[in-house]
């Protein structure tokens, strides 16, 4: 099971947490979740995934996904507070070159 | 000291639930287990069972379903999965990691590096994937 505690701050970035496992499950809601955001007018994203327990290949499929959407709209996605095993599955995938993780959601942007 | 774990599933993506449950199990009987290979040996098993349950196909009548056997000893993690699904003829030196940009086709590479060692085998009346993890406490003592 997973839940998505979004916000968007003041500055206008939009916050997307995801609370528990994503997996192949999971990732489609995340990927509905960036979309939405999109379409809203909200491409400064930041993924905060300090609730995050685990992420699989599809998790990060999806990231990249949204990072290629809210860049072709003229924004970008970042993430935030990533849990031991995202930052490793990051950089067993290489990934960690193109979502590289930033100190906090307020210094995102 | 070993421990033997094992759990019988249909190869649907409620059935990933039950693995993270399995290791959950694992991990508790099992305290000194470094948290790099837990994160290595969970991240393949996943990324396994989810290949399974996304592109099996049932071989007759019968739904797909995987047993998944899990060994711990003081050196080593090992898991191996087993189903009833057609033979899918799986290349694992074909799984490389794709460009950074690409959205999917990550799974089997990533447990490739996650692993020490990694096998798959077409079987008669299945699938065969074995998954090892040497322990990184038991390395060290080893040097």
């Amino acid at each position: 099971m997973i839940e998505f505690n979004n916000e968007t701050l003041a500055n206008g970035v939009g916050v997307i947490r995801p609370v528990g496992r994503l997996n192949m499950v999971s990732a489609p809601h995340l990927g509905a979740n960036i979309d939405a955001l999109i379409g809203d007018g909200t491409v400064r994203l930041v993924v905060d995934l300090a609730g995050t327990d685990f992420i699989d290949s599809s998790g990060l499929g999806a990231l990249i996904t949204g990072l290629k959407k809210t860049r072709q709209a003229g924004g970008d996605l970042r993430l935030a507070n990533p849990t031991a095993q995202i930052t490793a599955v990051l950089e067993m995938t290489n990934l960690n070159r193109v979502l590289q993780p930033v100190a906090s959601v307020d210094g995102a942007y | 000291m070993s421990s033997e774990f094992s759990l019988r599933a249909a190869a649907v993506p409620e059935s990933l639930e039950l693995i993270h449950e399995l290791l959950e199990d694992v991990w508790a009987g099992e305290p000194g287990i470094e948290p790099m290979d837990r994160i290595r040996f969970e991240t393949a098993l996943i990324e396994v069972a989810s290949n399974i349950i996304e592109h099996s196909r049932p071989a007759g009548t019968d739904p797909v379903r995987f047993v998944l056997a899990v060994e711990c000893e003081p050196e080593r993690l090992f898991a191996e999965f087993t189903d009833n699904a057609r033979p899918a003829g799986i290349d694992l030196t074909a799984a490389e990691m794709p460009d950074d940009m690409s959205g999917s086709g990550r799974g089997l590479a990533l447990a490739k590096v996650a692993l020490d060692q990694f096998s798959y085998a077409k079987e008669d009346g299945g699938n065969r994937w074995t998954l090892l993890c040497r322990r990184k406490s038991a390395a060290t003592a080893a040097h």
